[in-house]
């Protein structure tokens, strides 16, 4: 439609689309693997005691569709799960940081730095294993809607919360 | 003049406001009990009331006068430090830059004893908000006055403003328009769910009481047209009393001032409220009318400040607009370049009415058609006629959707039955993210979200080129501007 108020053309600006992203660490992976196969054994479990002890259920229609509900559950969990592993990329440019997710629903989420309130980084008993984190950048946005980076290294997620809170400083000191 | 670094106590007003608070508080949850035991056994009805009553004051006053000698406060090092608690006592640190707005409350409690409860309202994460339940009034303008000091108030835009003017009164027919226009239906809804939620705590009382006398009446009734009509009439008249109430006692002696300190809002008719909102502080702006206000040519605007989500409806800045030269006058102090002046604006795609349908409304209709069939047979899918009315309103939503951009703001205009504008500035943005769905990567389609810390702004289904474009512009405008957000 071209904006006929604005005055910059496109091509003058910085294009997020043409920034270069980085994948995640593929160790995130295997992550996701175990996280799956533990919340997925644990929900069998309760499944198979809700069987044992709720008489009504125990009717072969209901095991029918609770089974199929189950592995259609597991089946999209694992697709999607994985779709999404390998589209999560993040790009640092010169004044934001982009973040890519999504397979099947794509976001393309932009944080510029002189916005960025705090970083976190974090790192769960499984992700320590495999020498993993995240990098959790909050903004005053209400709604909350703040970017988590999952699957960096410990050392990536580490030097990247350095860097954004040396570009935070920098911007307040500029200002 | 008072040391404000020395720890002050609150109006010895604050005690009965306590007192009144926590015996609201206790009445509030102990009244089912109370009818039950009176009703259920009707011996010593008078001495048990007299006990409920001395034993309830006694434990309100006590927690009151414990609150209110355990509860001080002051200023030191730009922090405004509260110390309160009555069984935990708890120690409230302020940053006086933090401090988004203070609002001094006035109910007929405080009028009687010359005090205002003050309202201090903080933001971002770690949104803190506290109470200072009475100080006198002179105590309370001064108290204020300290605490906003320490705030930059300039706005980019603003107009020169030495003194303090009234851009905005209410008068009486401002005020019967707004009583006739109001939103009868929630109101409605409101009294429809109180009277249930009463009847729910009152049933073991009802169970024992005799309502035999009113089964005769039952026989008698015909359910005729007449009936139908009466009720309707009866019910009608009953939400237009009780909005019109509403609305006297919010907006009744309503103005708004603004100065170089930001807007002060002054209102209402039994709980006088005051504002005061610096126009930095304003992250978004909106304005909408219901279907009535339309044709009235009345609008609510809404200033929305940091943290917006996690304000009560009451703590919300909103006043009414009845007339084109009143938004004229206000919108300045936020932008002074209206996006939508001199151009037609852009559209969303049809695909929008389409998807909606798909993924909203056939899933709901779907439901609610079930529920009518399981409830009512065949009778009962007269709700799936919910469907065509959900596209209808959703196409008429898209037709009136329109936005519009320049180099300094972002406009929206929306609404099927009434009418809504948003104007964001784009250096108030936040966040941004860019949408795409299955359907809208195959048509090189987008949908952009705009964060700010008072809310989002949406641009569903429009080209992704365009997406794009706007999303890098609103970067770039972010990142370049020496203005501060807040």
């Amino acid at each position: 439609m071209g904006f006929t108020n604005l005055s910059l053309a496109w091509d003058d600006l910085p294009q997020a689309k043409l920034a270069s992203f980085q994948p995640i660490q593929a160790a995130y992976l295997k992550v996701l693997h175990i996280i799956w196969a533990i919340s997925f054994s644990l929900l069998l479990i309760a499944l198979i005691l809700l069987f044992i002890f709720v008489e009504q259920l125990q009717h072969l229609h209901w095991i029918a569709i609770i089974s199929i509900g189950y592995l259609f559950t597991l089946f999209a969990t694992v697709l999607i799960g994985t779709g999404s592993f390998k589209r999560k990329s993040f790009a640092i440019r010169e004044k934001d940081i982009l973040y890519k997710t999504g397979w099947v629903f794509r976001h393309l989420n932009m944080v510029p730095f002189n916005r960025i309130q705090h970083c976190v980084v974090n790192s769960g008993p499984i992700e320590r294993k495999f020498g993993l984190a995240s990098l959790g950048i909050y903004t005053a946005a209400s709604e909350v809607h703040d970017i988590v980076i999952k699957g960096l290294s410990l050392q990536q997620a580490e030097q990247l919360n350095s860097f954004i809170l040396g570009q935070i400083e920098k911007e307040e000191t500029n200002d | 003049m008072i040391n404000w670094q020395q720890p002050q106590r609150q109006s010895k007003a604050a005690i009965l406001i306590m007192v009144i608070r926590v015996l609201k508080e206790m009445l509030r949850a102990l009244w089912p009990i109370l009818l039950i035991t009176i009703f259920k056994d009707k011996e010593n009805t008078g001495w048990k009331l007299l006990s409920f009553v001395v034993i309830v004051t006694v434990i309100a006053l006590t927690i009151a006068l414990i609150g209110y000698f355990n509860f001080k406060f002051h200023v030191a090092n730009n922090q405004l430090i509260i110390r309160q608690g009555v069984f935990k006592k708890k120690v409230l640190t302020i940053p006086l830059d933090k401090i988004q707005t203070v609002h001094l409350e006035q109910s007929i409690w405080h009028t009687l004893t010359h005090s205002f409860k003050v309202i201090i309202d903080t933001a971002g994460t770690e949104k803190v908000e506290s109470s200072i339940y009475a100080l006198n009034a002179a105590i309370a303008a001064s108290f204020k006055q300290l605490l906003l000091e320490q705030q930059p108030h300039t706005a980019e835009h603003m107009p020169v403003m030495l003194k303090q003017t009234t851009i905005i009164k209410v008068n009486a027919t401002d005020l019967l328009k707004l009583c006739l226009t109001a939103n009868h239906i929630e109101t409605l809804v409101l009294v429809c769910i109180f009277v249930f939620s009463k009847i729910e705590d009152l049933k073991p009382v009802l169970n024992n009481a005799s309502f035999g006398w009113l089964e005769q009446y039952e026989k008698q009734l015909a359910f005729t047209w007449k009936l139908v009509l009466a009720i309707t009439l009866i019910i009608t008249i009953l939400s237009v009393i009780i909005s019109s109430i509403r609305v006297l006692l919010r907006y009744a002696n309503f103005n708004v001032q603004v100065s170089s300190k930001g807007f002060h809002i002054r209102g209402g008719l039994i709980q006088s409220r005051q504002m005061v909102i610096p126009f930095n502080k304003v992250q978004l702006m909106s304005w909408n009318a219901n279907f009535l206000k339309r044709f009235a040519g009345i609008y609510i605007l809404h200033l929305k400040a940091i943290g917006e989500d996690d304000l009560k409806k009451k703590q919300k800045v909103l006043f009414p607009i009845t007339n084109n030269q009143q938004l004229a006058q206000v919108t300045p102090y936020y932008q002074t370049d209206l996006p939508n002046v001199g151009n037609n604006g852009y559209e969303i795609k049809k695909a929008y009415t389409w998807l909606r349908a798909l993924w909203m409304g056939i899933p709901t209709a779907s439901i609610l058609g079930t529920i009518g069939y399981l409830t009512g047979g065949y009778a009962g899918l007269w709700l799936l006629l919910w469907l065509p009315y959900f596209i209808i309103v959703t196409a008429v939503f898209r037709k009136n959707f329109r936005f519009f951009v320049n180099e300094e703001a972002l406009q929206l205009n929306t609404g099927a039955w009434g009418r809504q504008s948003v104007l964001m500035n784009w250096n108030k943005v936040q966040s941004v993210i860019l949408k795409q769905s299955p359907y809208q990567r195959r048509n090189q389609l987008a949908s952009l979200i705009f964060f700010t810390a008072g809310g989002k702004v949406k641009l569903p289904y429009i080209p992704l080129d365009d997406a794009s474009y706007l999303a890098d512009f609103a970067l770039m405008k972010i990142e370049s501007s020496k203005t501060k957000w807040m």
